[in-house]
């Protein structure tokens, strides 16, 4: 069974009831149509087979904390997508923008074209949980900033050349104490990362897992996956996951 | 940083001195000390205690451990030249940093000569011509409401009275994280806030599972690391807390070294065991009250809406930013004042960043009076209260309640060595090693919590009994109440109370 609901001109907060109310009927298909910038859709949902469809644009804070459905926008996401994810799947076909994935701590969000600023920050894993982003366009400034842990892969699908992770001096990966960042076909300008992070080349169990998440992504968008496996990329981790252990001493004496 | 104890910087402020004549030699000062100040030297079946020296903080354990009454911390001669400004502080702390190229940490809230404002108000008294009422004998009315009420009895606007957070006196727990403090202490201050009708706050380092059961009296922190933050989580609390800023180090985050991330800390938190875990400063989905809405919002939409408290740090244009923080839908703003004690911050920082509580709680309540939203959120103020009188005075100038964090530490063993960051407290509350954090027992913690609580309702009863007020309503935000003494008139004016005299 599908419920569909016509969420054109229906309040945030009401149409996020509705589709509570829908759970505990036990519908698990359920469409969103119309949607036009209602806020915190999915937030908080723990029914791990549900697959909620949005057709329209979402407003901020999609898939907040969530902990299990699968959630598939048929259209542009707008800003903090993911914030605080836990588990389950977020897919968007179309762009996403600034702040997605904050503080994610497990599942996976793929996002079939650009994002805006600030993703991935404080990104971070617990024993089996990893979170996973995959961008499949191009990323702002700020990209994985106080990451902790995860995977953040920017596919640069249409190879541009410039902007790939942002532009300002510094600002990619600052602070990373955790997780890795893969960049593919384009030449990181040393200036990009912050402290903290290192470039480096992938390994080859590195290729393999950005392979299959690669797979997983055109699965999710039909695209053919082999022109985006055949690219280069390149791999951004912390430079040592106690940047800041120098930093402090104590004001009184404690040891002797 | 380790500092080689023969570089200067790092010679102890205090000592522990011994009654030869008192001391039977057993050696209990020693095992006491968990920062190897005391050396035993043994002398047939005696262990003769010797102080080195090097580390005494003046924490006490030692004093108060010693079955014969036979020790007392001194404080260490240091003759200088006397100066204004090359004080010991000020010589030792650049011989500190020369040392380290460091920057000092410290635990505690700013003890700097900064005006303390409490001790220039005084309360008024009831004389001839109304009566005083005897709390002993008479009912007292000390229950406090905390959320978000309607602007009058018949404009309820869909909320509802179930949604209120109910204190049986206007006093919190303040927010301190487990991680900050040990689960032992955290659970103390759990049972002790259900047996006396209050909240206790989590803080930022989530909910251990072992207080799950105490969910139902807990306002649960999330703040820019989201550790322990997940679906669960926003469900369990009776209120959530979203952590702006902090009063003992506001615009600077939390840091939680990797050492002190074990098993028990890493499961609360959700990050590997050994990992740093980091609180950048800002929320960086936040750079706006817009994007503070979005989160408050969020919240609420996850826990089914249970009330949402903002804490913001006090600061210079904190009335503007309060105002911004009821207008974003906070139900609560916890303001936390100068004085506002940590577990851990730059020195630099605490004693020098900030706003003191006093003003900041006087010109937030203003200004929400001011714009007509003061009962859309209720003001739990913090930072700086040892004593109930001074909680009296916060509420008389606006707060719902107060925050009690440095005063429930003491009240549990510290004598405010603030060295809590070292993991070393030998009081065993600001520790998470498996041996040391034993030495607080949960009972005997969450009684003398309980009866400092106690004590401070019975002398809050006795302010409002002397002053004729028998509902703590009708003392909150009542500035009539109050004189202060030795004000400017800039002073009297923020703090909207009269002086003296007047």
């Amino acid at each position: 069974m599908t419920a569909i609901i016509e969420s054109k001109g229906i309040d945030y907060r009401k149409l996020n009831e509705m589709v509570r109310v829908l759970l505990s009927q036990g519908e698990r298909h359920i469409i969103l149509k119309g949607v036009r910038g209602q806020r915190y859709i999915a937030a908080g949902l723990t029914e791990g087979d549900l697959l909620l469809e949005v057709e329209g644009v979402p407003g901020e804070d999609l898939a907040f904390c969530l902990g299990g459905p699968q959630v598939i926008v048929h259209g542009h996401g707008q800003n903090a997508i993911a914030n605080t994810m836990d588990s389950g799947t977020v897919v968007v076909h179309g762009m996403g923008g600034d702040a997605l994935a904050y503080g994610m701590r497990g599942g996976r969000l793929f996002i079939r074209d650009n994002v805006g600023y600030r993703v991935g920050i404080h990104m971070k894993e617990y024993r089996e949980m990893k979170p996973t982003v995959v961008i499949g366009g191009t990323a702002g400034d700020f990209l994985g900033e106080y990451m902790a842990g995860g995977t953040l892969i920017v596919l640069n699908r249409q190879n541009e050349q410039a902007s790939v992770c942002g532009q300002a001096e510094k600002t990619l990966a600052t602070g990373i104490h955790g997780g890795e960042i893969y960049i593919f076909n384009y030449d990181v300008p040393a200036y990009l990362p912050g402290i903290g992070a290192r470039l480096l080349s992938p390994s080859r169990e590195d290729e393999e897992r950005v392979r299959r998440l690669t797979e997983e992504y055109c699965a999710h968008f039909g695209f053919d996956p082999a022109p985006f496996i055949e690219r280069e990329f390149v791999k951004i981790i912390p430079s040592d996951s106690r940047p800041f252990h120098k930093f402090y001493c104590f004001a009184y004496p404690v040891d002797s | 940083m380790k500092i080689r104890p023969e570089q200067p910087g790092l010679r102890s402020l205090y000592r522990p001195v011994f009654d030869r004549a008192l001391c039977i030699g057993c050696g209990d000062c020693a095992s006491q000390c968990t920062f190897n100040e005391i050396r035993l030297d043994s002398r047939k079946d005696k262990k003769i205690p010797q102080a080195t020296g090097k580390t005494c903080g003046a924490c006490q354990r030692c004093a108060v451990f010693c079955p014969r009454g036979a020790i007392y911390i001194e404080k260490r001669p240091l003759t200088l030249h006397p100066h204004a400004i090359w004080n010991e502080a000020a010589v030792m702390h650049v011989h500190l940093q020369s040392a380290s190229g460091a920057v000092p940490l410290t635990g505690f809230g700013a003890g700097t000569t900064i005006p303390t404002y409490w001790e220039r108000i005084l309360f008024n008294a009831c004389q001839v011509t109304n009566p005083a009422i005897d709390p002993q004998r008479e009912p007292m009315e000390t229950i406090t409401y905390l959320g978000r009420k309607p602007a009058s009895l018949k404009k309820a606007d869909g909320l509802k009275a179930d949604q209120l957070l109910r204190l049986s006196l206007p006093l919190v727990f303040a927010p301190m994280s487990y991680g900050s403090i040990n689960l032992r202490l955290q659970k103390a201050f759990a049972i002790t806030a259900r047996k006396k009708g209050i909240l206790w706050y989590s803080g930022e380092g989530g909910l251990h599972e072992e207080l799950n059961d105490y969910s139902d009296c807990a306002v649960l922190q999330i703040a820019s690391g989201r550790f322990g933050v997940d679906p669960d989580y926003l469900t369990k609390a009776r209120a959530y807390q979203i952590k702006i800023g902090q009063g003992a180090k506001p615009g600077i985050g939390g840091h939680l070294p990797g050492e002190k991330v074990l098993d028990g800390v890493s499961r609360t938190r959700m990050i590997p065991i050994g990992s740093d875990a980091i609180s950048p400063a800002p929320q960086h989905d936040i750079y706006s009250i817009e994007d503070l809405r979005l989160l408050i919002n969020a919240v609420k939409e996850a826990s089914g809406y249970k009330p949402v408290c903002v804490k913001i740090a006090a600061v210079h244009n904190v009335a503007s930013i309060a105002t911004g923080v009821v207008h974003a839908g906070a139900d609560m703003v916890y303001l936390d004042g100068y004085r506002a004690g940590t577990g851990a911050t730059p020195v630099i920082v605490r004693d020098n960043v900030g706003i003191p509580t006093e003003l900041a709680l006087a010109a937030v309540d203003q200004r929400l009076r001011d714009e007509g939203i003061r009962h859309k959120a209720s003001l739990v103020v913090a930072g700086g209260f040892s004593n109930s009188a001074d909680v009296m005075k916060a509420i008389a100038l606006g707060a719902d309640a107060v925050a009690i964090g440095t005063a429930f530490l003491v009240s549990c063993g510290c004598y405010g060595c603030q060295r809590c960051q070292s993991g070393k407290c030998a009081w065993g509350l600001t520790t998470n090693d498996p041996v040391i954090s034993k030495r607080l027992e949960v009972e005997w913690a969450v009684e003398r919590l309980s009866n400092l609580i106690e004590a401070w309702h019975h002398e809050m009863k006795e302010v409002m009994g002397l002053n004729g007020i028998y509902d703590i309503g009708s003392f909150r935000g009542n500035r009539l109440l109050l004189r202060g003494v030795g004000l400017s008139a800039k002073e009297l004016e923020i703090l909207g109370i009269k002086h003296a005299g007047e």
